[in-house]
């Protein structure tokens, strides 16, 4: 072999793999980035950031479940019942903003087979700078430039752990399955107490203003609105997720009862206004909130939350107007406000 | 541009090589120089314009106060030097300075830096060795174009090595002259391999232990603290060898060699010994341009460690603006000392004796380095000497498990009852284990290239480590001494 042999080889060798590489992501697509799944293969659960714009964009679907790690518990095939519809995807991140739920939902809006989005309203989002979280969902694999399909396709983690998982997930599990925590932990309250107390803020923190996070919702208005007027044919499904009596326990001692509790007042009432929003407040189920059993700290419940969630929401039940969301919010800041929390600690 | 990343290998790279081989063919050697120096321009600008706009100054303005040097004109090299440094002052330093003054006098001054150019230091001094060196003999000089090209050329301006114009222009011109040499292509493919693979393999990899553990000082103890001071010292020879391995890949492609700056340095007997195999490019300008004009050793025994101080205080202010780079100066000064003063006896130890002070005393001072102030380097000395041995901490070993590994854990996970912690914690010592011998036993990639005898084995290996490479510059990272 001579030197020019070996250069030359090397380089062929070198452009050879990597196209063969290239080939194989296209191909198996573990994130959905070109394709539907092929063959029998299922959306399974891989990365959720990186899959959601994948799922959102190939898939075929007239529900689309949208939220955080509230939402990762819910079961697509409930929402394909007939009264939602009969396709649906779950679109969740952990501790997702708003700018990573409006990649998806720039996705979701754009297919006009869409007939609901149900989506997690949950507090952070309204009480937390969005300027300070940007997208989390990596960009090349949200846009449609080819430029940056190096990232994908020549990846270290999406050949040599995503596709094995992709595939081995296909083999034992199915797409109903993906990103459904609750099996791996235990929900009890000495577990949700344990949590709790090591976080929990022994000096109680001065009332903030009313109005402390009024921008921030004013800001979350301002994002999703659009999406309700340019798609006035699809049904919007908030809902608030019943957070244990310990979310509120933390919401005193930090002085943020007042402040929370008119925000939401500010963001629902302008929703409301929306013909296509349908609003569910689970956060006043007092019986189900100081029923510690059902969490794992003091916000995260267990799959029967979920259905229960999922059942209300089919049903009309726990749905709030804009007749009488005042008074439910009103509700819930007496109970927070007078409860002993003390005696969620025995 | 970073040379970790698709758009370097992919497009730049491949365009410049090709863009100068083509440009060869035309009778003026000035074009393709000219290529060069845009091709470098615009590699540096696409960082930062401002920071372009400074070396084009500073590139010109030398260049004239050069002419005046050549007719030895002493207040000129001078003003040159003086200039340069003004300028590495102004733009690293003032914090520096600031921070200083403020706690010694109690003062409240504050200056701001408009910028802080990419690779200021590296080629502030370059300019400074041109101009010593048309001074001292006016041979040296080279035409402005040749000048511009050796200064601004794009795999040396932000990381050096810090090359002289008397060993680079003529090898530049050389190139130009010669026909495509495939024997230092194929020597390219080694460098281009074994650098990529250093960097975002080993390095990259490394550094995830690293980052972990100077984030989480409190939780070290002894044992923890241990391997991440090991982890960066290997991690710092692998980024930076990389590198160079890298930009010496982009000189043989183009047809001519570049200055080494590694050889095996983790291997040395002696702290001099480490100094003459560690960053030899800046060892050689500091002995040239600092040490020699000091005195050397030709005033005395006295003199003479009074100027490895000095060499040794300057070269850690070099590395940055910060006490802590001051202080690992001074170690590293009282180190050659030392081991100047025991060498009549040391020389008598056993080889493995010496090997292991060196590399306890490399592995220590290093903390220094990598510490963001003396506060947190002497908590870390505190947990490495009475933290105690304790367990690899848990957090250690979910932060750093290589990315290569992270389907192993799953499977564990997922398919055994096995603990996920023992899996984790025998790849990171893997990994650890493979550098350290790596970087002691194995080849370095200068012996590689200079040993190179083609074969399909050698091209197989090539082709792995770049295809591992390439698939892992997803994650793009700095390299450590951009920063400086």
């Amino acid at each position: 072999m001579n030197t020019r042999q070996f250069f030359l080889r090397t380089i062929t060798y070198t452009l050879s793999v990597l196209a063969l590489i290239a080939l194989l992501v296209i191909v198996i697509d573990p994130f959905l980035h070109y394709h539907a799944p092929i063959g029998k293969l299922q959306a399974v659960e891989t990365d959720e950031r990186s899959a959601m714009a994948g799922v959102a964009k190939h898939l075929t679907y007239d529900t689309a479940l949208i939220g955080s790690s509230m939402s990762e518990n819910f079961r697509a095939s409930w929402f394909e019942d007939g009264v939602f519809g009969t396709s649906c995807i779950k679109l969740c991140l952990q501790g997702a903003h708003f700018s990573d739920y409006a990649v998806m939902l720039d996705e979701v809006c754009s297919h006009q087979e869409v007939k609901n989005i149900v989506f997690s309203l949950d507090n952070y989002l309204l009480t937390n700078n969005p300027d300070r979280y940007p997208v989390t969902i990596p960009s090349y694999l949200a846009n449609n430039n080819v430029l940056d399909d190096p990232y994908y396709v020549w990846n270290k983690s999406v050949v040599l752990e995503y596709i094995p998982k992709f595939l081995i997930n296909n083999a034992t599990e199915t797409a109903d399955d993906a990103y459904i925590w609750a099996d791996d932990y235990q929900f009890s309250k000495y577990i949700a107490r344990g949590v709790y107390t090591t976080q929990r803020v022994l000096v109680p923190e001065e009332e903030k203003s009313y109005d402390v996070y009024f921008a921030y919702a004013d800001s979350f208005l301002h994002s999703i609105e659009p999406y309700l007027e340019e798609r006035s044919d699809v049904t919007f499904y908030f809902y608030a997720s019943p957070y244990s009596i310990y979310y509120w326990d933390d919401c005193v001692r930090h002085g943020n009862l007042t402040a929370e509790i008119c925000t939401l007042e500010r963001v629902y009432k302008q929703l409301l206004t929306h013909e296509n929003v349908r609003l569910f407040y689970f956060q006043d189920d007092f019986d189900l909130i100081t029923d510690l059993d059902h969490y794992r700290d003091y916000s995260h419940f267990d799959q029967s939350v979920n259905h229960m969630m999922y059942e209300c929401m089919r049903d009309g039940k726990k749905e709030v107007s804009q007749d009488d969301y005042y008074d439910t919010l009103l509700g819930m800041n007496d109970f927070a406000l007078h409860y002993d929390y003390e005696s969620a600690f025995h | 541009m970073v040379f970790n990343s698709y758009s370097y290998i992919f497009i730049f790279l491949p365009l410049v090589v090709a863009g100068f081989h083509l440009l060869k063919r035309a009778k003026n050697p000035l074009i393709p120089k000219c290529f060069l120096l845009c091709a470098s321009l615009f590699f540096y600008g696409l960082h930062n314009l401002k920071a372009l706009a400074v070396l084009c100054v500073s590139i010109v303005l030398n260049y004239l106060i050069s002419l005046l040097c050549l007719k030895k004109k002493k207040p000129a090299l001078i003003l040159g030097i003086v200039l340069d440094l003004g300028v590495l002052v102004y733009c690293k330093y003032l914090l520096f300075f600031e921070g200083i003054s403020n706690s010694l006098f109690h003062t409240t001054f504050t200056f701001s830096s408009l910028i802080l150019p990419l690779g200021i230091s590296f080629y502030t001094f370059s300019q400074i060795a041109y101009l010593s060196d048309c001074y001292k003999d006016p041979g040296n000089r080279c035409s402005f174009l040749d000048y511009a090209v050796f200064v601004s050329f794009f795999p040396k301006v932000t990381v050096g090595p810090i090359a002289l114009s008397t060993e680079m222009v003529p090898e530049i011109n050389r190139a130009i002259r010669k026909k495509i040499d495939f024997d230092k292509w194929s020597k390219a493919m080694i460098c281009l391999s074994f650098g990529i693979a250093k960097k975002v393999l080993l390095a990259d990899t490394l550094s995830k232990y690293v980052d972990w553990g100077y984030a989480n000082i409190d939780a070290l103890g002894t044992t923890n603290a241990f391997l991440v001071m090991l982890s960066y010292t290997l991690q710092i020879y692998f980024d930076f060898s990389g590198y160079c391995d890298m930009a010496r890949a982009v000189c043989l492609f183009l047809g001519f060699d570049l200055v080494r700056n590694f050889d095996s340095p983790y291997r040395s007997l002696s702290i001099a010994e480490f100094w003459k195999r560690w960053h030899m490019s800046l060892t050689r300008f500091f002995r040239v341009y600092v040490y020699f004009p000091l005195g050397g050793n030709r005033k005395g025994k006295v003199r003479t460690y009074i100027n490895h101080m000095i060499v040794f205080l300057l070269s850690g202010l070099w590395h940055g603006a910060s006490l802590n780079f001051l202080l690992w100066g001074a170690i590293h000064g009282a180190g050659i000392i030392c081991s100047k003063l025991l060498k009549p006896f040391s020389v008598k130890w056993p080889k493995t004796l010496r090997f292991l002070l060196t590399f306890a005393f490399v592995n220590l001072t290093w903390v220094y380095f990598r510490a963001p102030d003396l506060t947190t380097a002497h908590a870390f000395f505190k947990e490495l000497f009475t933290g105690g041995l304790v367990p690899i901490n848990i957090e250690f070993i979910a932060a750093a498990t290589p990315a290569e590994c992270n389907i192993l854990q799953w499977l564990v996970m997922r398919f055994t009852t096995l603990s996920t912690y023992y899996t984790g914690m025998v790849m990171i010592l893997s990994v650890l284990l493979f550098a350290l011998l790596a970087s002691i036993f194995m080849k370095n990639t200068d012996e590689r290239t200079d040993s190179f005898r083609p074969s399909p084995k050698l091209a197989a290996a090539c082709t792995a480590l770049l295809v591992m490479g390439i698939l892992s510059l997803s994650e793009i990272s700095k390299f450590i001494y951009v920063n400086f």
